[in-house]
């Protein structure tokens, strides 16, 4: 049977007068990759801002599991499974890439004061596995060795795929990418398809935001089809991909 | 000779526990506290006017710690949840009102003729030179200080206000939850500066409304930003720096040929010279990494 992880209903924004997301309705089935294309401005991002909590919905309901979440703030819903990356990275500059990792794991004991100073042991173990996960992540997205540099440093493939990496250290049950494959050399967006459908035949879901036709075609089991605010396609990969309307935001001159 | 080291060097201890309190909230978290001169003088005033209505010292000196921490909470709650200006404004008001309040509240902290006659740890048992038990006492709290919070900023929570700093959107997708590291930050950074606030008083053995201008908040920002910002050793250091310079050259009046309010203009005006050259050819502060300002956002 096939079980929703993500649903979103009639979801809408505004920002002033314009519209950014115009009653917007989807679902994602657990353990399935789902792509989102649509031309620029189609509200892709604002859909991403709305379902990790990134802004208020102005109408609309968004569920994740069974549970109603569009008034949880993003950290909860990351702490429920919920985990995104940005569209413009954002690594963090002045930290190293490994610390970048180590933000990652949802149940950290040395976040709380009181165990820094009661339980050192507890904290400096949890903290040596978390390195250990981290150093594996590293290894294989290739950062391995950049793990001592300022993340702020890595060039702009490189953080995405720290972004990546950061997001994967929390164990989520979704990801959600913005963007994942810009400025990722051929070879490694290839292995990253592939890490993906791994993860997913473990049991994680994806929703991804991309433009590179390819690449989204091939990493998707189902793709969505944006436009002015809505979803107003949906399907296989190889008839979405092929529906005048696509075409017609991708290629020509738009609406 | 020596007893005027001693002088300067508590003046400099003090001054390096208020700032390492600014360190931890500016340096690693990133919270604009324009403000943080209330939380020396919340210290301060509580102490005093406990010990003065007759509660112990340690007792004085614990509510004042707590009191100033329990006024970062207060400012913190309707602020941090607003973009990082908003503090800075709120928190030079709320320093502003707490001057004002010591000013004119005269019932209570007798306003612009101070207070003092105050008791000082253990000053009936010492048998020394009392400035030198007081260098020892804020030296030694200042060890402590740095080495709990050097604990607590290279902890997995130092981590989190680290992340805050760079990027807070980037903390709330891994589940961090911001408001509550950027409260507990200011109010640590509070609690210490109501510490110092306590030893202030202690040292000056008299303190008045005068004492709590917006000034000492930005002396405490120029020790910060000399040091090296989120370094804590760098901190000190600017202490050292800023506040040997200003008070040893308090000395310099008879020496020099210029009016005791032109000497005053004059050390301001150094000290200003002095930040203008180290922006210009050590902009990442004392301590503080080149590296860190040539990365891209």
């Amino acid at each position: 049977m096939v079980h929703e992880i993500l649903k979103v209903l009639d979801a809408k924004k505004y920002f002033g007068g314009v519209m950014a997301v115009d009653g917007a309705s989807f679902s994602v089935e657990k353990q399935t990759i789902r792509g989102l294309i649509g031309a620029n401005g189609a509200g892709k991002t604002t859909l991403f801002n709305l379902i990790t909590g990134y802004y208020k919905l102005d109408s609309g309901k968004i569920f994740f599991g069974d549970e109603r979440v569009d008034q949880l703030p993003t950290f909860k819903k990351a702490l429920i499974g919920m985990v995104r990356t940005f569209q413009l990275t954002k690594a963090l500059s002045r930290m190293t890439v490994l610390e970048n990792l180590l933000l990652g794991p949802k149940i950290q004991s040395g976040e709380h004061i009181h165990n820094i100073f009661f339980r050192p042991k507890m904290v400096a173990n949890e903290e040596a596995i978390s390195v250990e996960k981290a150093l594996e992540t590293l290894d294989f997205f290739d950062l391995m060795h950049m793990k001592d540099d300022y993340a702020g440093a890595l060039s702009g493939g490189q953080k995405r795929l720290l972004e990546m990496a950061r997001a994967l250290m929390t164990d989520p049950k979704m990801l959600l990418l913005d963007e994942p494959f810009a400025g990722v050399n051929p070879t490694l967006a290839l292995k990253l398809v592939k890490r993906i459908k791994e993860l997913k035949e473990r049991g994680m879901t994806f929703l991804i935001i991309e433009h590179d036709m390819p690449l989204i075609t091939e990493v998707s089991d189902t793709l969505s089809f944006m436009n002015h605010g809505r979803i107003i396609l949906e399907g296989p990969p190889e008839d979405v991909k092929e529906d005048p309307r696509v075409l017609d935001a991708y290629l020509g001159d738009g609406a | 000779m020596i007893d005027y080291l001693v002088a300067i060097s508590i003046i400099v201890g003090i001054f390096a526990i208020f700032a390492i309190g600014l360190n931890l909230e500016w340096g690693f978290t990133g919270l604009i506290n324009f403000g943080h001169v209330g939380f020396l003088a919340i210290g301060a005033y509580t102490t005093v006017l406990m010990n003065l209505s007759g509660a112990p010292l340690w007792l004085s000196m614990a509510s004042g710690v707590v009191l100033a921490g329990f006024f970062g909470l207060l400012v913190g709650i309707p602020t941090l949840r607003l973009r990082d200006d908003y503090l800075a404004i709120v928190t030079i008001g709320f320093s502003e009102i707490v001057r004002l309040f010591l000013l004119n509240e005269e019932w209570l902290t007798r306003g612009p003729m101070g207070l003092f006659g105050f008791d000082r740890p253990f000053e009936a048992i010492i048998p020394f030179d009392y400035n030198y038990f007081l260098f020892i006492l804020v030296f030694g709290s200042l060890a402590v200080i740095y080495l709990l919070v050097e604990k607590l900023v290279h902890s997995p929570w130092g981590r989190v206000l680290k992340s805050i700093r760079e990027d807070e959107d980037v903390a709330s997708a891994l589940g961090k939850d911001v408001f509550r590291y950027k409260i507990q930050a200011l109010m640590i950074g509070s609690a210490i500066a109501g510490l110092a606030g306590a030893f202030l008083a202690f040292n000056m053995q008299y303190i008045s409304p005068r004492n709590f201008i917006p000034m000492e908040t930005f002396y405490a920002w120029i020790i910060v930003v000399l040091g090296g910002s989120a370094k804590n050793k760098g901190t000190i250091l600017g202490a050292i720096v800023v506040q040997s310079f200003y008070t040893g050259t308090r000395y310099l009046q008879d020496y020099v040929p210029l009016a005791s309010h032109q000497m005053a203009a004059l050390r301001v005006m150094v000290i200003g010279l002095l930040l203008v050259l180290l922006m210009m050819y050590k902009p990442q502060g004392l301590l503080g990494r080149k590296e860190e300002l040539t990365l891209g956002q």
